[in-house]
């Protein structure tokens, strides 16, 4: 078999196999927007916490983590297991989302903050800030998606057919059975991308270093610059990149969301332990999978072509290769349909529905939700053509991708006020995520960073003092929050939850 | 009281147990952030930050178990909206 009939039957398997588990999702797909958008809150702990983590770990890692370690070290390491340790926000601030959630009927971390703040410019404002930054994030997937299927298959898969197999499976995942398709197809693909990593690095290891014991061996003896205190990370690198992950499950709406569907608290805790589980393990493989590409492929003049590279060695057999690929495929696409789904509900019930007051019943919220899916996922196509063609766009989307999670984090203070702070208020929520956004945006379109600290480190200080700030010279919804705060304090014993 | 300080854990019957560990984890992260950076310059093999580091996350998962485990699905229904 050639490469070019290998590569399309690997991708058609994978897409087959993912339809059939869709179209199985749907038997059990009811009416209404929680229906379609959080599963009417009823996934079992299993499926919450693999959709939970093929939602989180896109490209990025077998892609960009491998990258980061091949070039930096150990540090990337730290940096990724800080994002893991960071869950810790799950366990405090999940129970109150997933309780809220319930009692207020949220569907959206946005209509949390509208609600709770009394305003519903915060909706508006938290929506459109998830716009500027996940857009070019999930482009820039769409991206990585077609570099690294041309590059594998040697242009068997075009980089333009790679990236619109990529948007429309995306789309038709999302829209055939809501979240329930998305958690289905979510699960298959975080085993897919779990065990091709894993199967690959042991192959990777024997065949080309004898054994654990000889890799680790070599890294000891090869590479011992890159294991000795952080690597060759700067502090100041290592604060930038962890600190915007550290927060990534409080700050990423597609993730929130999830808060809001396990069944039961049983659920919950399984979803929790699953994907702390799935994390440690998809993350160490990662980081070992790019250290291993320092000591096989050492000097390639990009970082992120150590993926490539060392799939492209001949110890690595074509049909392990395209392994991997639909592995990666998987990380990619599990990432994007998620964003698309939330987004869209997003769109439709923080923006049109609640935010511009229109007068939509429930089943046009659902229709105009359903519309939305592929008229972003078109958005999201367009971008990343653009970008792979032209290096005018190309400039713009790299900043803005990187500032993706940075400018995000800036909604955190409002998030952990609506659930801790009586006092704080409308307008701080408000300001500190406008100031904070138009800074992140500034300092990394200008590529300024004062004192040598990144674009995520400032916009998070400076919106939390304009948080604080703003907040404590401004009126509080002292209703509304008492209300949503006293319902939670008196349930969350109840659960023993902390 | 001041106005800043009027947190909602004031009322909250599993107050002392939030702060334990809210303070476990801000001390597990300051080591995360410091000891690779301090303490392991000199430690050029696996031996070093990379064991650190998987060590360090085994004992902050660890934690969160121990908290979750404790949660309980008490009248869950009655909630659910």
């Amino acid at each position: 078999m050639n490469d070019t009939v290998m590569s399309w039957t690997a991708l058609l398997i994978y897409v087959v196999i993912g339809i059939v588990v869709a179209v199985f999702a749907r038997k059990r797909l009811g009416g209404g927007m929680n229906e379609f958008f959080l599963a009417n809150r009823q996934l079992g702990g299993f499926i919450a916490a693999l959709t939970y983590a093929a939602t989180t770990y896109s490209a990025f890692m077998m892609v960009g983590l491998a990258g980061l370690t091949y070039k930096l070290g150990v540090g990337a390491l730290g940096f990724e297991l800080t994002y893991l340790g960071g869950l810790v926000l799950v366990v405090f601030f999940g129970p109150r989302f997933w309780l809220a959630g319930r009692k207020f009927d949220y569907l959206t971390h946005a209509q949390l903050l509208a609600d709770r703040y009394d305003n519903r410019a915060v909706g508006i404002i938290a929506t459109i800030l998830c716009l500027i930054f996940l857009i070019p994030y999930a482009a820039i997937q769409l991206m990585g998606i077609g570099y690294l299927l041309a590059g594998i298959t040697n242009g068997a898969i075009p980089l333009v057919i790679a990236m619109a197999v990529a948007t429309l499976l995306a789309v038709v995942w999302s829209n055939i059975a809501g979240l329930r398709s998305v958690a289905w197809t979510d699960a298959l693909q975080a085993v897919i991308m779990l065990v091709t990593s894993i199967v690959t690095l042991c192959f990777v290891v024997y065949k080309g270093f004898g054994g654990f014991g000889g890799f680790f061996n070599r890294m000891n003896q090869d590479i011992p610059q890159l294991l000795a205190g952080p690597g060759l990370f700067q502090f100041q690198v290592f604060l930038g990149l962890s600190l915007p992950w550290m927060f990534f499950s409080l700050s990423n709406p597609q993730v929130t969301q999830r808060l809001f569907v396990p069944k039961s608290v049983a659920a919950f805790k399984q979803m929790i332990a699953g994907f702390l589980i799935f994390g440690l393990i998809y993350t160490v493989v990662s980081v070992l999978w790019g250290f291993s590409a320092r000591l096989l492929v050492p000097g390639l003049s990009s970082p992120d072509l150590a993926t490539p590279s060392l799939l492209g060695l001949p110890l690595i057999p074509r049909l392990v290769a395209l392994i991997v690929m639909v592995g990666i495929l998987s990380a990619a696409i599990s990432t994007i349909d998620s964003i698309l789904l939330t987004l869209a509900s997003m769109c439709t019930r923080d923006l049109l529905k609640n935010g511009f007051k229109t007068d939509l019943s429930e089943q046009s919220e659902l229709a105009v939700g359903k519309y939305v899916i592929p008229v972003l996922a078109a958005i999201f196509f367009v971008f990343a053509y653009w970008a792979h063609g032209r290096k005018g766009l190309a400039f713009m989307i790299a900043p803005l991708s990187a500032a993706a999670s940075a400018g995000l984090l800036v909604a955190v203070p409002a998030i952990v006020g609506a659930f801790f702070w009586r006092r704080a208020t409308a307008a701080g929520a408000l300001s500190s995520m406008i100031v904070g956004a138009v800074l992140v945006l500034f300092l990394q379109f200008s590529d300024y960073k004062p004192l040598g600290l990144w674009p995520g480190v400032w916009g998070f200080l400076v919106c939390l003092i304009v948080f604080i700030g703003v907040s404590l010279v401004t009126r509080a919804p002292e209703k509304k929050a008492q209300v949503f705060l006293d319902y939670l304090a008196e349930t969350l014993s109840r659960h023993r939850f902390l | 009281m001041t106005q800043i300080g009027q947190l909602n854990l004031s009322a909250h019957p599993m107050k002392k147990s939030f702060w334990r560990w809210a303070g476990w984890f801000l001390f597990l992260f300051v080591l995360d952030f410091t000891l690779p950076f301090v303490f392991l310059n000199k430690i050029q093999t696996v031996l070093g930050s990379f064991l650190f580091w998987l060590v360090w996350i085994v004992v902050a998962i660890i934690s969160m178990f121990v908290i979750f485990l404790q949660w309980q699905d008490t009248e869950t229904r009655k909630d659910a909206h």
